[in-house]
């Protein structure tokens, strides 16, 4: 960095040179020019450590795109920028009874059973929006560990909150139903969104309520559970 | 760096040449040309794929996948009509991602989807059956892997009159890995190699099943 001072060999062995000891040495000289060189470099690898930082624990970007939520818990109406949403109740089953399409793998009584690994959740909602009719897309349930469930596609459609239109004015119920492994029942949250384009939106908004389950809440509608759920709305 | 000024004047410093600088380029340079010489670098050789049968387990990384069995049935037909004749594969899958995923159809060309099917590589012999193979739960119903919970996804061809199913399977599978870039959504894609239109997702395993005949389904 800094350049060498030898000692001229023409000069005494103090190396003093002919440089008198009144004029200001170049050692001395070099001092404040020093302390700026330790400066930048240290300004430089703060301002290397903070972009480091930046890429590493600062918006990424997934973040960018992440749609606005609005939080809420049950028997709350929750407004968002389009639409707005509740949960009234929650329920279990083991097991739902679909109408069945006629064909084979029927019970006599007209029913399609469908049965899971894990158990039914059955979500009863409902939405009304702000200003203009929307349908609401698949809805999610965010469990504690992370994990997201799509509700899921093995009940009918038609009877679920999905279906319909989402007016403005008043509120359309329905229900929405997840199959989970019973253990990320508690803590869980049902997450509500317009349906997507062919085209993502970035910063849509949606409504996540909370079902306010704890273990032992979750314990006991898991016990609670019902054999069969059937879909109401059918004649 | 700096020579004290306590130094002898006819001190060595003066004849110390600087030798380690470019010693270390020519060694770079040297080893640089030996490489070249011999061909040059070359990405390590893939590991060939494993070798599984009936009931054994491959961790796709994004699944955890097992390879049940393979089997003919015949199934009653809608509304009375004439027996249809399939040929189904079936796994048991547990999807170890953070989000529901779906079932898919089998790979077809290009870099792959995102689905579990699209990591059914090739199945051989090939099954053409006019609209392809379904697949879907058993019982012909949902097609979504979620999270943490087990399920079972049934790959099923029909068969045309006439036409003899085959005695084994082979099924090439893949693997995935979770990616993220700036032109990619952060996700599960499968493992590739090759770029552009070569890009052909790598066979983590190679299954083979024998075909077992199943009766009737009622």
């Amino acid at each position: 960095m800094s350049t060498p001072v030898r000692p001229h060999p023409e000069t005494g062995p103090r190396g003093e040179s002919r440089e008198g000891p009144g004029t200001p040495g170049r050692r001395d000289g070099e001092r404040p020019g020093r302390w700026r060189a330790a400066g930048a470099v240290l300004t430089g690898i703060a301002l290397a450590v903070a972009a480091v930082g930046l890429h590493a624990f600062g918006a990424d970007v997934s973040d960018h795109d992440a749609p606005l939520t609005w939080t809420g818990s049950v028997g709350e109406n929750v407004t968002g920028s389009r639409f707005s949403a509740r949960v009234k109740a929650v329920h279990a089953a083991r097991s739902i009874a679909n109408a069945s399409p006629g064909g084979s793998g029927n019970s006599p009584d007209g029913q399609k059973r469908v049965t899971t690994k894990g158990i039914f959740v059955i979500v009863e909602v409902g939405a009304t929006a702000t200003r203009e009719p929307q349908r609401l897309g698949a809805p999610v349930l965010l469990a504690d560990s992370g994990r997201g469930y799509e509700a899921t596609d093995r009940m009918e459609e038609t009877s679920t909150i999905v279906y319909p239109f989402v007016q403005p004015g008043w509120w359309t119920e329905g229900v929405a139903v997840f199959e989970i492994p019973p253990r990320e029942l508690a803590g869980s949250r049902i997450v509500l969104a317009p349906q997507g384009g062919l085209v993502v939106e970035p910063n849509g908004p949606e409504i996540e309520i909370d079902l306010g389950l704890d273990e032992e809440a979750a314990k006991r509608l898991i016990a609670a559970a019902k054999d069969v759920y059937t879909p109401a709305g059918r004649g | 760096m700096t020579a004290s000024p306590e130094d002898p004047p006819e001190g060595p410093t003066r004849r110390r040449r600087p030798v380690a600088v470019p010693l270390a380029a020519l060694t770079a340079a040297s080893c640089l040309a030996i490489v070249a010489a011999l061909g040059g670098l070359a990405t390590a050789p893939d590991r060939p794929p494993k070798r599984l049968g009936p009931g054994a387990t491959l961790d796709q990384e994004q699944f955890s996948t097992r390879f049940v069995e393979s089997r003919t049935v015949s199934e009653p037909g809608a509304f009375g009509g004439p027996a249809k004749r399939l040929l189904e594969i079936e796994f048991e899958v547990v999807n170890k991602g953070e989000e529901t995923a779906s079932m898919g159809l089998p790979y077809s060309g290009g870099p792959g989807g995102p689905s579990f099917g699209s990591s059914l590589l090739a199945i051989t012999p090939r099954l053409g059956g006019t609209y392809g193979p379904s697949v879907s739960g058993p019982g012909g119903e949902g097609g979504q892997l979620h999270p943490a919970l087990p399920a079972r996804v049934v790959v099923a061809y029909e068969l045309t009159e006439g036409q003899q199913a085959p005695r084994e399977l082979t099924i090439d599978v893949g693997r995935y890995e979770f990616r993220e870039g700036i032109t990619l959504t952060p996700g599960w894609h499968l493992v590739t190699k090759g770029e552009g239109k070569k890009q052909r997702p790598v066979t983590a395993a190679r299954v083979t099943l024998p075909v077992v005949p199943k009766g009737t389904r009622s």
